[in-house]
């Protein structure tokens, strides 16, 4: 055989060999975590030095704390591989998921018990979505898990095509405006978080005398920190194990789990996502990227 | 170069090695196979126990999160039912003691269940498990129902420990959900792992195996070839000498065919030479008749004068002899009739004896001409009587013509020679001059001359004052068959006869020259003593 076939041979057996063992090899030095920028920079900061300070202690590692520009830029970076964590929304980590195969970890016990509210004017008879065929309805926004994702996955449990069944669909944009276009009777039904229409409820913004509940979708998760498919298993358990560990019990992991509105960190599984994965591909939202 | 049965030998110890190498291949295919199915039985007999462990720990979690719940249900209600007390009854207490010990026998069994497996994905949140439900239940021993209800102890320990069981659940579950894939993706590893280094080393094998079929290929390729061009070789070489072979036998075929054609040809040539001789032999000798033909057409002219004399003569003399019987018989005889007859018949006699004599001479001449021509005795001779005697006879065919015949000869000249060869050369010399020298000439003259150039050599020269020969023909002149009048009566051979008997007979020389007088000159030296012969007959000398 010739020289360079043999050197050839050795080559690519040492780079299998490479690739097998290589996995473990690098030390991972530092975290970085990156959050939703679903807030003020500063708020945020503010919000997650507490758990970074946790993190890097319980860890020993430098945790740093990168807050991106917008959620795209976020999913973007976490797909060039400059964040090793990151909370994502649910339509985020869907997609991140798809991509990268970025792997959940752990989410708020609140996280886990999402849910959406059909909202109907007080004075509708209607008792079940059923008896809405025909009339306008409308979603928040586009891309939201909760105010569009989530409701029309579980309308298409219930075998309703949204664009037939009703006379008119539209975005709204955000959760509260679809509950002022049902409370202003600009749609017959609107579907939004439940969370941001409880506290509507609450603050007195949204009076059940006007726009009430018809009906609240089972629990679904949405936020959720997951971890790159590149960092070491080791590490993620860690880490998953030091969102576990929070306790209200130790104060200052009650402060840290105050900050996060977090009662628990909870494990997240890739099944907690899996029917807004269905309903991602089924409207085709994963394609475009 | 190797032989072919070395070839024969790399050939079978390398397909040897090859073979060797291909079953290594196999077998560890083979046995990567089966490392493979025991990994794969293995994996799935840890699959199965995994199943069991996830199983069993989700069946006690939601056992244990139930008994929470009624642990929790129960704290309530007995809270809202003793809202205006501060005490739990007795049989809430009884109730709370018994859940209490449920949640503490799920709490061991999942201990032992998780302990058993010790996960370390696990064990973190079983042992946070443990911490929270020591915590929970050290709590729970330390309160007293006097002091109040246990409602601050429940959501303080209580609550927490539950989260964890909630925790611990949910990792279970998605273990259980993550059961297949993980598996899964253990034994795509195993399976990606045997066909990686299978797949290397099958690739190695197949490279090896390739080249070295290449190698044993590209050898065998150039034994076969250089033992072919070898073959070729040789066989152009063996070709080429039959092919030489071939043309060798038949070159010798046609060699000794051409050996036999030539031989037979000489044969020929030779028998047709002898022949030749032979006829040249006859020719000559036909020749020398001929020459003696005319030698006797001339006698025989020239007798015929004194015989014819002599007949009238006789004749005349028997019709006066019978006048004179016939004048005896009748009586009538006088004597002057008588006298007249004696006188006549004197007269007549007397002619008669000089013609009688006259042929007789002739005769003797001619007699001794043609012995020594035919016969070509040697003796002892007088040469001017001898030419005399020849250009006598020759005489009559000059006669004939107005050409003369001369000769000049001292007399006393005495040679011990051939006198009828050489008779015959100045016959024919002579003879060649007036058949070929005189055409168109009125007075043609041939001289014979000779004279004593020594006391044992002497010279004859004839020649006459005729056309001559032209000088390109001189080295041919006595060639046998030359001739200019051929078809007209020459033979060719007269001078060619000249030339044998002079050279080889007379033991001479002859040269041929330009006469003065016009016409050729030949000139013979001869010795007066001809060379001895071994034979005395040398009559088939030429």
């Amino acid at each position: 055989m010739s020289r360079p076939v043999w050197l050839l041979t050795i080559i690519v057996i040492g780079c299998v060999l490479l690739s097998c063992s290589s996995e473990d090899d690098t030390e991972q030095q530092v975290v970085r975590i990156s959050v939703l920028p679903d807030q003020e920079e500063t708020r945020l900061r503010k919000r997650f030095e507490p758990l970074i300070a946790y993190l890097s202690e319980t860890l020993s590692m430098r945790v740093e704390l990168f807050i991106p520009e917008s959620y795209a830029d976020q999913l973007q970076r976490f797909y060039n591989g400059e964040y090793d964590i990151a909370r994502f929304g649910g339509f985020s980590f869907v997609k991140a998921n798809e991509k990268t195969g970025a792997v959940p970890i752990v989410m708020r016990d609140i996280d886990t018990r999402f849910a959406s509210y059909f909202l109907v004017g007080a004075d509708n008879p209607a008792s079940k979505i059923s008896d809405m065929k025909g009339q306008r309805f409308s979603f928040g926004s586009k891309s939201s898990t909760s105010g569009h994702l989530m409701p029309r996955y579980f309308l298409m449990k219930q075998n309703i095509a949204t664009e037939e069944y009703f006379s008119q669909v539209q975005y709204s944009g955000a959760h509260d405006r679809t509950a002022y276009l049902v409370r202003d009777g600009k749609a017959d039904l609107g579907v939004a978080n439940a969370i941001v229409i409880d506290r509507l409820y609450k603050e007195g913004k949204l009076n059940k005398d006007q726009v009430r509940i018809l009906w609240k979708t089972p629990p679904y998760a949405d936020y959720v920190w997951a971890a790159s498919a590149k960092l070491p298993k080791q590490l993620r358990l860690q880490i998953q194990n030091a969102f576990m560990d929070l306790s209200k019990n130790v104060p200052e992991q009650a402060q840290i789990l105050q900050a996060l509105e977090a009662g628990v960190y909870l494990p997240a599984s890739p099944e907690d996502f899996a029917s807004l994965k269905q309903i991602s591909h089924e409207l085709r939202l994963l394609d475009d990227e | 170069m190797m032989s072919e049965s070395e070839i024969r030998w790399i050939d079978n110890s390398i397909l040897r090695y090859l073979y060797i190498l291909m079953a290594m291949i196999f077998l560890f295919v083979l046995l990567t196979s089966l490392f493979y199915l025991w990994r794969l039985t293995e994996v799935t007999d840890y699959n199965r126990r995994l199943s069991e462990y996830h199983i069993s720990s989700v069946y006690q979690l939601n056992a244990l999160e139930k008994e929470l719940g009624l642990l929790n249900d129960l704290v309530f209600s007995s809270e809202k039912e003793s809202s205006l007390e501060t005490n739990l009854s007795s049989a809430s207490l009884d109730s709370l003691d018994k859940q209490l010990f449920v949640i503490g026998e799920h709490m061991a069994r999942i201990i032992v269940i998780e302990s058993r497996f010790n996960d370390t994905e696990f064990m973190t949140t079983v042992q946070r498990l443990e911490r929270h439900y020591k915590q929970f239940m050290q709590k729970m021993e330390q309160w007293d129902n006097s002091k109040g209800l246990p409602t601050t102890i429940w959501v303080s320990w209580g609550v927490p420990f539950q989260q964890v069981v909630e925790q611990l659940l949910r990792l279970h579950t998605r273990g259980v959900s993550r059961l297949g894939k993980e598996l899964d993706a253990k034994y795509e590893f195993e399976i990606k792992q045997a066909a990686t280094y299978g797949g290397i080393l099958l690739v190695i094998g197949i490279i090896i195996a390739y080249q070295v079929n290449l190698r044993i290929k590209n050898i065998l390729q150039q034994q076969w070839e250089s033992a072919q061009a070898l073959r070729e070789v040789n066989n152009a070489l063996a070709q080429s000498e039959s092919n030489l072979q071939q043309l060798n036998s038949e070159l010798e075929q046609r060699v000794e065919k051409r050996t036999v054609e030539l031989a037979n040809s000489n044969d020929h040539l030779q028998e047709t030479l002898t022949t030749l001789q032979y006829a040249q032999e006859e020719l000559v000798r036909s020749e020398k008749l001929a020459s003696l033909g005319s030698l006797v057409a001339g006698v025989a002219h020239e007798l015929n004068t004194p015989l014819g004399n002599s007949m009238t003569l006789s004749t005349t003399m028997r019709g006066w002899q019978d006048e004179l019987d016939r004048e005896f018989t009748s009586g009538n005889l006088n004597k002057s009739t008588l006298t007249d007859f004696l006188d006549k018949t004197k007269n007549a006699t007397g002619m008669l004896v000089f013609n009688v004599t006259r042929a007789a001479e002739l005769v003797s001449d001619f007699k001794q001409v043609a012995v020594d021509q035919t016969s070509a005795k040697r003796r002892e001779f007088d040469l001017q009587s001898v030419i005399d005697e020849n250009i006598e006879t020759l005489q009559p065919q000059f006669k004939k013509t107005s050409h003369n015949l001369v000769m000049d000869i001292p007399s006393d000249i005495m040679m011990d020679s051939y006198p009828g060869p050489l008779g015959q050369v100045i016959t024919n010399l002579s003879l060649n001059a007036l058949l070929y020298g005189f055409d168109g000439l009125a007075k043609g003259l041939v001289q014979v001359k000779a004279e004593e150039l020594s006391a044992d050599q002497i010279e004859l020269v004839v020649e006459d004052n005729g056309c001559g020969i032209p000088k390109k023909n001189f080295s041919k002149v006595f060639d046998p068959f030359f001739t200019t009048k051929f078809g007209q009566g020459g033979s060719g051979l007269g001078m060619h006869i000249v030339y044998t008997l002079i050279t080889k007979l007379l033991g001479g020389s002859v040269k041929l020259e330009q006469s003065q007088l016009g016409g050729a000159k030949i000139i013979i030296k001869l010795p007066r003593e001809a060379p001895q012969m071994d034979s005395d007959d040398t009559a088939g000398v030429v």
